[in-house]
């Protein structure tokens, strides 16, 4: 199992390393520790019961005829993408927000997230980054780590 | 009419710094500059301009509140020697604005930290001229 991915920035941020001024490129998230179970914890409920209505919904769009195993399910095995995750979760009752704050607080734990894998995450530079940059990095730290475990 | 600026937002390495109100200064690092005097006989004289850039580097300075955090932030600033970047930026009431990025910037001073009800770090960098 990896122990960290690379999310790479679609909107590039100036930070601070080493004396000098730079640009961001990516951000490197590393796996949580249990240090993080309470945001983990609300994370993987928020999947959990994100995928549960998703199936409910694909089943009852189906009706009347009977569906075995969802797309969701096999997906899950082969690996989620953050892309899927961001739209199950979109799709699903799950309040947006307390996964985003959740996530949120995940990536500013110590070592969770660094600045091109050199410089830790801080509210300053969590700030800088686009909201969609903000969103699909949360999608990956659930894909990689969350649903993966 | 704008407005005196008494709050501004001061950044180090990525961090924002809660500092003790009225206590943040800096200088613009565009150093000291004297008219020499030239004689030119008759009860003449003409001047030379000079740059000393010798002291064309910025500085910031401000306080902290000595409480735990603050001490070993300060520890760590200073142990970074000139790896450290601060970032000034202060608005008035009306939306005008200035910012200042000092890269290279080092706590070179012997600091002290004072312990005490109203305790303080008086934090002085020096840095590069801010951009």
């Amino acid at each position: 199992m990896i122990d960290h991915v690379r999310f790479a920035l679609s909107r590039p941020f100036e930070y601070s390393h080493a004396g000098e001024r730079t640009t961001a490129q990516f951000i490197e998230l590393n796996e949580p520790t249990s240090r993080n179970l309470s945001e983990v914890g609300v994370l993987r409920q928020s999947m959990v019961q994100a995928i549960r209505s998703y199936d409910f919904e694909a089943q009852q769009v189906q009706a009347p005829a009977p569906v075995e195993e969802t797309d969701s399910k096999s997906k899950k095995d082969d690996g989620i993408s953050a892309a899927e995750v961001l739209s199950i979760l979109s799709a699903s009752p799950v309040k947006l927000e307390q996964v985003y704050s959740a996530g949120k607080s995940l990536v500013l734990s110590r070592g969770i997230a660094k600045v091109d894998g050199q410089e830790p995450m801080t509210q300053v530079l969590f700030d800088k980054m686009s909201a969609r940059d903000v969103e699909q990095m949360i999608g990956t730290l659930i894909a990689s780590f969350i649903l993966a475990s | 009419m704008p407005n005196q600026i008494s709050d501004a937002v001061v950044e180090v390495n990525n961090d924002q710094v809660g500092i003790v109100p009225n206590s943040l200064s800096f200088n613009e690092g565009l150093g000291e500059q004297r008219i020499l005097a030239v004689s030119e006989g008759g009860g003449q004289i003409s001047q030379v301009f000079s740059n000393d850039l010798e002291t064309a580097f910025g500085m910031v300075r401000f306080s902290l509140r000595s409480t735990a955090p603050n001490i070993e932030r300060v520890r760590q600033w200073k142990a970074g020697g000139n790896t450290n970047v601060v970032i000034i930026a202060g608005q008035d009431t009306e939306g005008n604005d200035f910012i200042r990025t000092y890269t290279q910037a080092a706590i070179v001073s012997n600091y002290e930290v004072g312990i005490g009800t109203e305790g303080t770090i008086d934090v002085e960098f020096q840095a590069n001229s801010p951009t």
